[in-house]
């Protein structure tokens, strides 16, 4: 089981709560999609993506940069038990959406610029290490039922 | 693994430009941070009295990183013949395993992220973290 402080916990309450989703949500999966382009593999049914400024534009990446982003919630709410929350979403990128959970760690990856750009100088070392455990913990959660 | 385009080239120069003037403070943070954020890789600095951010002997050694990047700027056109000597120091001298290059790139587009959010656009990213990658591939070159 995966052991948080309490200096480690309100790090990431606090991220999330000052969250906006509608902005950080889309800026992170257009990065992801603009940055690491093998990841548009899995947005075929999802418009146009040929260019950067047409992925950015791109509706239907938006609204999913906000959904998957509130899936993190559920970590949030979870912490002690992030394995077990994550097992039928596991189930899903697995069977379902046949996602390679390397790209899991890739959208952590850019998740992780975009907060940086957008905390600022709030970025801290602790802060980072924080946010990065949790998004390695989740990334880990998601990839475990793989088969 | 990549070749760097005519785009990503010019990208890589114009953003040096813009954010040159900090790249002491851009090494010693990046370092700092990957030495907390990933403490496997303190393995190579048990040497140093403090490794923590913002120490003296982090700052020292960031700066002499981001050098080692500007040169690598200089020589975007071949960067293999470019970092030769360096590829030689990191394979014989110091035998850093090549997978803590991938690290460290990751916290300096970080850092440069957090300092310049304006001008690290994604087009800015995919260039610089392509030309990080080439750089980590030119450093590996000697390796065997």
């Amino acid at each position: 089981m995966v052991e948080w402080t309490q200096q480690e916990r309100s790090i990431i309450a606090g991220i999330f709560a000052n969250l906006n989703y509608e902005d950080i949500g889309p800026k992170a999966l257009a990065r992801c999609l603009i940055v690491y382009p093998w990841t548009q593999r899995y947005f075929g049914a999802y418009g146009d993506l040929s260019t950067p400024d047409a992925i950015k534009g791109n509706a239907k990446i938006a609204a999913h940069g906000v959904k998957v982003l509130h899936g993190l919630d559920r970590a949030v709410k979870n912490m002690d038990n992030i394995n077990e929350a994550y097992s039928e979403l596991s189930v899903l990128h697995s069977d379902k959406l046949h996602v390679d959970p390397d790209n899991f760690r890739i959208l952590g990856d850019c998740l992780t610029v975009v907060i940086a750009a957008n905390l600022g100088d709030a970025f801290t070392v602790e802060t980072q290490c924080a946010f990065q455990k949790f998004l390695a913990v989740v990334v880990f959660a998601l990839g475990r039922k793989y088969h | 693994m990549t070749t760097l385009s005519d785009k990503d080239k010019s990208t890589v120069k114009a953003l040096w430009g813009k954010i040159s003037k900090s790249a002491d403070a851009i090494g010693a943070d990046a370092l700092g941070r990957m030495l907390a954020v990933y403490p496997q890789t303190k393995t190579y600095f048990s040497h140093w009295p403090d490794m923590s951010p913002g120490s003296g002997p982090v700052k020292a050694h960031g700066k002499k990183v981001m050098g080692g990047v500007a040169l690598a700027v200089s020589k975007i056109d071949d960067l293999t013949t470019g970092l030769g000597d360096l590829s030689e120091l990191h394979a014989f001298k110091m035998r850093v395993d090549p997978s803590n290059f991938k690290i460290l790139s990751h916290c300096i587009l970080v850092v440069i992220a957090n300092m310049f959010p304006k001008e690290f656009t994604p087009d800015a990213h995919v260039s610089l973290d392509k030309f990080l990658a080439s750089v980590a591939l030119a450093l590996a070159e000697r390796y065997r």
